[in-house]
């Protein structure tokens, strides 16, 4: 049989993914409302980049008249900021060796997660607005804008992980390389 | 084989299915609960209990032995077997509590608790004693083949004599010991049944002990997989004839799928590497199928002991279990085999595609089936007048065909429907698991296939003795909104001493202008407040509800402003208490089951009401408009359905030329519509006998040829109007089940439709009510009243009838009601529904996309439409069943969001994102790996 060699690390990753479903659950249940930590921050950055303003309800969200628009609570970017803060998590438990850095780095990552989301969220609406004007998308509209958002989060989430990977990969790389030298003094 | 002892696939077989059917029973127990009596609740609290133990123990264990790096044993996989085959057997003996009888049907008709457990707790048993199987046939050591298949048959063969013939010879005094000793036995001797047939398959696959020779393993192998199924069917299709408890097999493909299963298990690899990639790539063709047979009988497996010396034939139960491992066997077989000639990505990609070929061609052909169902259904409930539709009325019967044995199906079976999964596939593919009424497939059927109509069974009122007791009103005026808010409080009572099942069901006609806006039943002694739901989901839920004698009370629109109210049940002299609140601005005179109730007073406000979309008007704005004559035409609509021949033809040309010599001024303009399941129209000038034989399919769709016809001239609005003549053999064979009523404003001048008769006289029918039933007392006059033209700019006219009610006029006939004009209890948003309504009937084909917002609306301004309804219904059970049903219906159909204006910016699908950044990651570790190797 081959041996699977499990760490420690396995339990932080239980329960990293234990928390997502956690969310994942309360999420099922709430309202705009409820997710606005998420929606208003974006909203704030597409009033200012799009110069409009919004009307906020508990049922629809943020609709902005002059774009046509609704932001609610399926465009909060409660997933983005899920799968984001979970390739942190994987990434930073995986590196970290310390107890304690582990726990810190999970708490962490939902705060850069956090960031993240308002960032890349924002940016995949305000190109969905622009490709909404454009009128060969019309008749496809709803494909076209999935298609742009899955584009867009996928991007900034590879780029995330490829940068993150790149600075664990230097630091190993120089943690080895130190520890050679003073391996060879 | 080995691998198996491995944590992680416990963790997989076993500790994920029994923590999610933990959860699912949670849900289910949650759903019923309303239902149940103490003794079951505390049946369900056991089994709720200790499924929470085993799967939690279940689950530590695992994870324990994950993190110590260790390999299951012995201890842990025999109890395993040991306390879930005993969860089983709690499951079943207790399986009357747990289900009860007293569980409407209706409630759980989409689950069956028996499927649910069946398939998430077999795989657990099975895996236990799988492993058991291993850990105690070391692969050192020589066996015998022959000797396990002598035990596993000696079993049953032990477990019949030892329960017919053993267990009797003692006296029990008390029967439920007997019972449980009964059920223990058989467990027992099933359990050890299959040890030996599991331990038997080893050996046999894995060649160990005395090896089987190439030959007689391929005969087993065709035993398997053809001779066994086969029988099986055969013995299946004749034992439960008409019955089909696990489903319908009898069917072109599943034998033939059996048959060529088997040719390509049976045949052996060859010394052409390409041709054993072909007989690889075919495996995993028809490795669906197998998967598909294991899964469907993976919950009955344990009956097979009992079956097997019951029936005899109880072996042919475990044929799909045993075709699943063989399949397995032969396909990493091959994979071997072809594993140095071919490398692996092609020989994975390969076999996913051909896994992926039977799924794909059923979705396919499933795709195809909604394709034609739902434009069928939108060429009869959601038409765009306007448009032309070629429907494939091949395909189209096919389908309803399959719908209509999907509704026959027993419901004593253990899977409720005809395939099992497979029939749910369909049902979610094709119908969004909604269903199609009877009255509507026969309706179809009618209209494409001119089978015999009839006309839809009408709910049969049953209240004469049933009655109102005492009135009371009480009028409020809002100031600030200068509405009226009424309150009708009723008192019901059934006189009847002896029966106990009555219902009060009445309607009653709001005045224009006037909306419900709340409704209560008294359920004992607690006045249930009325929820506002979507009408289908409230009227399923009134007729499940009322087949069970429980008690719901109903408000919902039938055609135009009239309501229908009911309540259920009345016990014998029993009174009960109910009421409803209206929202209307000016006073009214409400008829309400022979009781004239006036509500409201006058009051120096104005109710006219006019912005950019919408107008309403009083009888003060009426009477300031110009009056207008317009000229009637004859508008012919002839049969043209399949039953219609050449003779017939000819008899209806000369109808139409006999009638014109009388009424030669009608003629100006008439126009002639063939009317079958398309409506073709023309002027009668044209040359329109050319397409008569070549248009015939289908029967006499009448009710579209006047809809159709109505808009039409509605939206043309000139200065001619039309009569409507219909020119058949049989007028009580024409499709037409509704009035016209909810288009009235389409016809101001004429509320009749004429027949002509072979003798050439004009019969009259009601376009306003009851449109079949002939109106001797009203011939047909020549005179028709002046109408009053609404200006509504330099080229659009509205006419009005010119009578003293007032009138909602629609300025903008593709009308979309602003957010803001939306709020709770306002007479303007009541306003704008009814507009709205009006212009779905001009504009069926926006229903689809807009029906939705129209339940919204009338959810938050809580104000009744012809979208919703309102509903009092007995318990928790039936909300939340109310709810469930409702979240069904709105999310039917695919056009939720698709061509809405205001664009949703939802976020891109979680799976999706989440999958394929997995899968990306994988890549490049994999690439990583390989590059430093």
């Amino acid at each position: 049989m081959k041996e699977i060699v499990l760490t420690k690390n396995y339990i932080f990753y239980g329960i990293a993914i234990f928390l997502l479903f956690l969310l994942k659950f309360w999420y099922k249940n709430t309202s705009a409302d409820d997710v606005g930590f998420l929606l208003k921050p974006v909203d704030e950055f597409i009033s200012l980049i799009t110069n409009s303003n919004s009307i906020f309800t508990k049922e629809t969200g943020y609709f902005h008249k002059k774009l046509n628009i609704y932001i609610d609570k399926s465009c909060s970017g409660f997933n983005l900021w899920i799968i984001a803060t979970m390739l942190f998590i994987f990434q930073f438990v995986t590196f970290l060796k310390k107890d304690l850095n582990k726990i810190l780095a999970i708490i962490f990552s939902f705060f850069i997660g956090y960031i993240f989301t308002i960032i890349v969220n924002t940016f995949r609406i305000y190109t969905a607005i622009i490709f909404k004007n454009i009128s060969i998308f019309e008749a496809n509209s709803k494909f076209t804008h999935e298609f742009i958002g899955a584009i867009i989060n996928l991007t900034f989430l590879i780029l995330a992980y490829t940068f993150i990977q790149k600075i664990i990969n230097k630091n190993n790389y120089e943690k080895f390389a130190s520890s050679k030298m003073e391996f060879n003094n | 084989m080995k691998n198996l002892l491995h944590p992680k696939w416990n963790l997989i077989i076993n500790v994920i299915p029994a923590i999610l059917l933990f959860f699912y029973g949670v849900y289910h127990f949650d759903l019923i609960f309303s239902y149940l009596n103490e003794k079951q609740i505390e049946t369900w609290n056991h089994f709720l209990i200790s499924l929470g133990i085993l799967s939690g123990f279940s689950t530590i264990y695992t994870l324990a032995l994950l993190i110590k790096k260790t390999k299951i044993n012995l201890v842990f996989s025999i109890s395993q077997t040991i306390f879930y085959f005993s969860f089983l057997v709690y499951f079943f003996t207790n399986y009357i509590n747990l289900n009860p009888f007293s569980i409407p049907e209706w409630l759980v008709s989409e689950i069956t608790l028996f499927q649910y457990f069946g398939t998430f707790l077999l795989p657990s048993i099975l895996y236990g004693l799988i492993l058991s199987v291993l850990l105690v046939t070391p692969e050192k050591k020589k066996y015998y083949l022959l000797s396990n298949l002598g035990y596993a048959l000696i079993f049953p063969i032990l477990c019949f004599f030892f329960v017919l013939g053993i267990l009797p010879l003692f006296k029990f005094s008390d029967s439920k010991f007997r019972d449980h000793l009964l059920v223990i036995s058989i467990a027992i001797f099933t359990v050890l049944f299959f040890f030996y047939l599991f331990r038997f398959i080893y050996i046999l696959i894995l060649k160990k002990g005395k090896k089987p020779s190439k030959t007689w393993y391929r005969i087993w192998i065709f035993i398997v997989s053809f001779v066994f199924p086969i029988a099986g069917l055969i013995v299946y299709q004749e034992i439960f004839h008409g019955i089909a408890p696990l489903g319908e097999f009898n069917n072109f493909w599943i034998y033939f799928l059996t048959g060529f299963n088997a040719l390509i298990l049976t045949v052996r690899n060859v010394s052409n590497k390409n041709l054993n990639f072909i007989l690889h790539f075919l495996k995993f063709v028809t490795l669906p199928f197998s998967f598909y047979f294991f899964i469907v009988f993976l919950p009955i497996l344990p009956f097979s002991v009992i079956a097997i010396f019951m029936i005899g034939f109880g072996f042919l139960m475990l044929s799909p279990f045993l075709l699943f491992i063989f399949h397995i066997r032969e396909l990493s077989v091959s994979f071997k085999i072809l594993e140095p000639y071919f490398s692996k990505i092609k020989l994975i990609g390969f076999s996913i595609l051909g896994i992926l070929i039977i799924p794909s061609i059923l979705t396919f052909s499933f795709i195809q089936d909604k394709i034609t169902i739902d434009k069928t259904l939108n060429y009869i409930y959601n038409p765009n007048y306007f448009a032309k539709e070629t429907i494939q009325t091949n395909r189209l019967e096919n389908v309803l065909q399959k719908i209509k044995i999907e509704k026959k199906k027993n419901r004593n079976t253990l899977f409720e429907a005809s395939l099992p999964y497979i029939s749910s596939y369909y049902n979610w593919i094709v119908l969004d698991n909604l269903t199609l009424s009877n009255n509507k497939i026969q309706e179809i059927e009618s209209i494409f296939f001119d089978k015999n109509y009839q006309k839809p069974s009408t709910d049969r009122i049953q209240n004469e003795n049933v009655k109102i007791t005492d009135i009371q009103t009480e009028s409020k005026f809002d100031e600030t909104t200068k509405t009226w808010i009424s309150t009708i409080d009723l008192k019901i009572k059934n006189f009847d001493e002896n029966s106990w099942q009555k219902e009060y069901a009445t309607t009653l006609n709001l005045p224009k202008g006037c909306w419900i806006s709340d409704y209560y039943l008294y359920v004992g002694d607690i006045k249930e407040k009325g929820i506002l739901a979507e009408k289908k989901s409230a009227m399923w839920i009134y007729s499940s509800i009322r087949n069970e004698r429980k008690d719901p009370g109903i408000l919902y629109y039938l055609t135009g402003n009239k309501i229908a109210f009911r309540v259920f049940p009345f016990t014998a002299l029993e009174e009960r208490k109910t009421g409803i609140e209206l929202i209307h601005k000016e006073p009214i005179t409400l008829n309400f089951d022979g009781n004239q109730l006036n509500l409201g007073e006058k009051k120096n406000n104005t109710l006219f009401y006019e912005d950019e979309n919408i107008a309403f008007l009083t009888l003060n704005e009426k009477n300031k408009l110009k009056k207008v004559k317009r000229k009637p035409y004859f508008h012919f609509l002839i049969d043209a359905s399949d039953s219609i021949n050449t003779q017939n033809k000819e008899e209806f040309e000369e109808r139409i030329n006999q009638i014109k010599t009388t009424f030669p001024t009608y003629f100006k303009n008439a126009k002639i519509s063939l009317v079958n399941s398309a409506i073709n129209t023309f002027s009668l000038d044209e040359n329109w006998k050319q397409f008569y034989t070549k248009n015939k399919k289908g029967g006499f769709y009448l009710d579209r040829a006047i809809r159709e016809n109505l808009v039409k001239s509605y939206r043309n609005s000139g200065e001619t109007f039309p009569i409507f003549i219909t020119v058949t053999n049989d007028f009580y064979d024409a499709i037409l089940n509704k009035d016209f009523t909810d288009l009235e404003f389409t016809f101001p001048e004429n509320r009749w439709f004429y027949n002509l008769t072979t003798e050439g006289n004009l019969e009259s029918y009601s376009l306003k009510e009851n449109p079949t039933k002939k109106i001797d007392s009203i011939p047909f006059k020549e005179t028709f009243k002046s109408v009053l033209a609404y200006q509504i700019n330099d080229k659009e006219i509205r006419y009005l009838k010119n009578d003293d009610y007032p009138e909602i006029i629609l300025k903008n006939e593709f009308l979309e009601i602003p957010e803001e004009k939306i709020k709770e209890k306002n007479w303007v948003s009541a306003l704008y529904m009814e507009a709205k309504n009006q212009s779905f009937h001009l504009f069926p084909e926006t229903l689809e996309k807009d029906w939705k917002k129209s339940v919204k609306y009338s959810f938050k301004s809580q104000i009744m439409n012809h979208f919703t309804s309102y509903l009092v219904v007995e318990n928790e059970s039936q909300k939340k069943a109310l709810f469930k049903k409702q979240k069904a219906v709105l999310s039917g159909k695919n056009v939720l969001d698709a061509g809405e204006e205001t664009t949703r910016m939802s976020e891109p699908s979680f799976y999706i994102i989440s999958a394929i950044l997995l899968l990306y990651i994988l890549y490049t570790k994999r690439k990583k790996r390989m590059r430093l190797s």
